[in-house]
C-alpha cells in the first residue's frame, strides 16, 4: 500500500514536470507570419483577426491595390505602402491587449476623421 | 448679435470635420476569458446568497458599527493658502483647456482638451473621487469663477448684482439628470465629441450657463440641482475613504462605501435623485453595450418597427438606445421596489425607491473602474506631453514634451483580475448597504431580509450584465487561464 502511494506520487511528479516542460516549450516566443492582402481597403476575413502571444515576433507580408499608410497607433507601427509592391514589416508583440490595425488610403488623405472599421485586429495575449 | 452668437456656436458644433485623425477613445482591453467570467458569476451568486443567509444574524449590528474616524483640521493660514492655490490652478486649467481646444492642434490625439476632459478628468477624476472622497467642491473652477465675478462686481460697487429665483421642490435634480444624459450622449453617441473645437465649445457654453444659473438661482441651488458634475462627484465621493467637512473643518477616514450609509440626506432625498443615479449607471453601461454584440440586435429591432438605424449618421439609434436603456433600468428598478413593497407593505413604494437607489452607486463605480482603468492608464499618459505644450507651439513647460505613452505598463491578465475583483467587490458592498438601509426602516431583521430579496436579484442582474459586457464575446480563448497558470 505504501509503495503504491510512493509510486503514484512519483508518477504525479513526473507528469507535472512533463506539463511544465511542455508549457515552457510552447510558451517560447514564436515567429508569426500574417499575409495582409488589402483590396478596396479590406483584407480577407481569415486575415482580420491576428492572435499572438506576448513576445512573439510578428511578420507582415503586405500587398495592397492602392497607396496608403498602415499603422497601429499604440505600437507606433507606421508603414507607407505602395500599390502592388509587396512589403515586409516585422515587429515584436511587446504589450498585451487588442489593437486596431488602421489603413489610411492615400486617396482619403485630408478628407476627415475615419470612423470606419479597422483593417484588422491584433490580439496579443499574456503568456 | 444674439443670433450671430447662436449661429456661430451652432455652426461650430455642426460643421463638417476638417481634421485628420482616427478613433480617439481606442481601447486596448481584451475581453475577459470565459474562466474569469464563470468564476466571477459563481462568486456573485454565491456571495449574494451567503449575505442573505447571514443577514438576520449580523446586519442588525451593522449600523451601530462605527467604521470611521474623524480628525479636526487645525485652523491654519497655510491650509487656506493651499486651497486658494489649488482653486487658482483649477481655474487656470479651465482657461488653458478651452484656449487649447480653439488654438491648439486640431488632431484630437495631439490636443490637450479632449484628452484632459474625457480621459483625465471625466474618467480619472471620477475614479479618484470614488476612491479618495469628494474634494471637488474645493477645486470646482465654475464655483471659483463665480466667486471671483461676484467679488469683482462688489468691488465695483454693485451691491445686489443678482436676483435669486426660488424653485418648487418638485424640480429636484431633474434638470441635472437631463444635463447628465446629454453629457452621456455626447460621450457615447456623438462620435465627434472628441474634436477639440466641439468639446471646448461645450465647455464654454457650460461655463456661461453655469454663471447665469448661479446668478439666477443662487450658487447653492445651482450646484445642488443643476450642476450634474457636482452631484455626480458628490454621489461617487460618498463611496470614498475620506470625507471632508467645511464647517468645522474635519476629515473623516472611513471604509469604502461607509460614507453612503453616513450620508445625511438619505432620509431627505431630493426629487429625481433615483432618476439621476439610474442615469449614472446606464451611461457607464451603455458605453459597453453600444460596442457589444447585442447592439446589432437592437438595430434590427429598430428596423422592424420602421426606423432606419443609419439615419442621422447613427445618432438616432444611439439616442433611442440611451433613452430606452434608462427607461428599461428605471422600470426594472421600479419593479424590484414594487415587489419589496408587496413583501413589507407598511413601507411606501416611494420611500423604497428613494432609499435603495444610493446602494447602486458601488456597482456603477465598480463597472467604471473595470471598463475604464486600462484606458485611463494608457491614454491618460498623454497628459504628460500635452500639458508641457498645450497649444502645440513647441513649448516644453514641464520637460515632458517629448514623452509618448508606454502601453505595456500593466499586463492584460492583471486588468482581468482587477476588473472581475472590482465588480465582485462593488456588488458585495452594494448588497451590504442595501441590507443596512433596509434595517433602518423595517420592523424586524427578518422582514428586512425578505424585503431586500428583489433588490438582490436586480443587483445580480446588473452585475452579471457588467460581467457579460466585459467578457463579450463569450468564448473560451485558446490562451486560457489554465494555460497561463501552467506556463507560470
Amino acid at each position: 500500500m505504501k509503495s503504491f502511494g510512493l509510486d503514484s506520487l512519483n508518477l504525479m511528479r513526473l507528469a507535472l514536470a512533463g506539463i511544465f516542460v511542455l508549457a515552457a516549450l510552447t510558451c517560447q516566443a514564436a515567429e508569426r507570419e500574417f499575409e495582409l492582402n488589402i483590396q478596396n481597403g479590406k483584407v480577407p476575413k481569415g486575415s482580420y483577426l491576428m492572435k499572438v502571444q506576448k513576445g512573439d515576433q510578428i511578420r507582415w507580408k503586405i500587398l495592397s491595390d492602392a497607396d496608403g499608410e498602415l499603422h497601429i497607433h499604440a505600437y507606433h507601427v507606421d508603414q507607407i505602402i505602395k500599390a502592388q509592391k509587396p512589403t515586409l514589416y516585422s515587429f515584436t508583440a511587446t504589450a498585451t491587449g487588442r489593437y486596431r490595425v488602421e489603413w489610411h488610403p492615400e486617396s482619403g488623405r485630408g478628407k476627415g476623421i475615419h470612423h470606419s472599421e479597422p483593417l484588422a485586429l491584433l490580439e496579443v495575449y499574456p503568456n | 448679435m444674439r443670433f450671430l452668437l447662436v449661429s456661430s456656436v451652432f455652426s461650430i458644433l455642426c460643421s463638417p470635420l476638417s481634421v485628420g485623425a482616427h478613433s480617439f477613445d481606442e481601447r486596448y482591453d481584451l475581453p475577459i476569458p470565459l474562466e474569469f467570467f464563470l468564476i466571477g458569476s459563481a462568486m456573485i451568486l454565491g456571495l449574494s446568497f451567503l449575505l442573505i443567509l447571514i443577514s438576520t444574524q449580523y446586519w442588525p449590528y451593522l449600523d451601530r458599527w462605527k467604521g470611521q474616524h474623524s480628525f479636526v483640521c487645525p485652523k491654519s493660514p497655510l491650509l487656506g493658502w493651499l486651497i486658494y492655490f489649488f482653486q487658482a490652478m483649477s481655474l487656470l486649467l479651465l482657461i488653458v483647456v478651452i484656449a487649447a481646444g480653439y488654438f491648439g492642434p486640431q488632431n484630437p490625439l495631439m490636443n490637450l482638451a479632449p484628452t484632459f476632459i474625457w480621459i483625465n478628468w471625466w474618467v480619472g477624476f471620477s475614479l479618484c473621487i470614488s476612491l479618495v472622497g469628494n474634494f471637488w467642491p474645493l477645486v470646482n473652477p465654475w464655483s471659483v469663477l463665480f466667486d471671483c465675478l461676484h467679488q469683482a462686481l462688489q468691488y465695483f460697487g454693485v451691491k445686489r448684482p443678482f436676483l435669486t429665483l426660488t424653485l418648487p421642490d418638485t424640480v429636484g435634480v431633474y434638470p441635472a439628470t437631463v444635463f447628465l444624459l446629454v453629457w452621456g450622449w455626447m460621450e457615447v453617441v456623438y462620435p465627434i465629441a472628441f474634436v477639440p473645437q466641439k468639446i471646448t465649445t461645450f465647455a464654454l457654453i457650460w461655463t456661461i450657463v453655469s454663471m447665469l444659473g448661479m446668478a439666477v438661482f443662487g450658487k447653492t441651488v445651482w450646484i445642488k440641482q443643476f450642476d450634474f458634475f457636482s452631484i455626480c462627484f458628490n454621489l461617487l465621493g460618498e463611496f470614498g475613504v475620506l470625507g471632508f467637512q467645511a464647517h468645522p473643518s474635519r476629515v473623516t477616514i472611513r471604509l469604502p462605501g461607509r460614507g453612503i450609509l453616513l450620508s445625511r440626506d438619505h432620509y431627505d432625498v431630493p426629487q429625481g435623485l433615483t432618476a439621476f443615479i439610474i442615469a449614472m449607471l446606464i451611461i457607464v453601461l451603455f458605453d459597453g453595450i453600444h460596442g457589444s454584440g447585442a447592439w446589432p440586435f437592437f438595430q434590427e429591432a429598430l428596423s422592424k418597427i420602421g426606423l432606419d438605424p443609419s439615419l442621422g449618421n447613427g445618432y438616432l439609434e444611439g439616442t433611442i438606445g440611451l433613452i430606452a436603456l434608462w427607461f428599461a433600468f428605471f422600470g426594472a428598478y421600479y419593479f424590484a421596489c414594487w415587489l419589496s413593497h408587496q413583501i413589507v407593505s407598511s413601507i411606501s413604494i416611494g420611500q423604497i425607491i428613494q432609499l435603495f437607489s444610493r446602494p447602486l452607486i458601488p456597482i456603477a463605480i465598480a463597472y467604471l473602474f473595470a471598463h475604464n482603468f486600462s484606458s485611463l492608464l494608457n491614454q491618460g499618459q498623454s497628459i504628460i506631453f500635452l500639458i508641457s505644450d498645450p497649444f502645440g507651439f513647441g513649448w516644453n513647460l514641464f520637460g515632458g514634451a517629448q514623452y509618448r505613452p508606454v502601453i505595456g505598463l500593466i499586463d492584460v491578465s492583471q486588468i482581468w483580475y482587477l476588473a472581475v475583483c472590482s465588480i465582485i467587490l462593488g456588488h458585495v458592498i452594494a448588497l451590504v448597504l442595501t441590507h443596512a438601509y433596509a434595517m433602518r426602516i423595517c420592523p424586524s431583521a427578518k422582514s428586512a431580509t425578505l424585503m431586500t430579496i428583489p433588490q438582490t436579484i436586480f443587483m445580480i442582474l446588473l452585475t452579471m450584465m457588467s460581467l457579460i459586457i466585459l467578457a463579450e464575446p463569450l468564448t473560451s480563448s485558446e490562451f486560457s487561464l489554465l494555460n497561463i497558470w501552467i506556463s507560470k
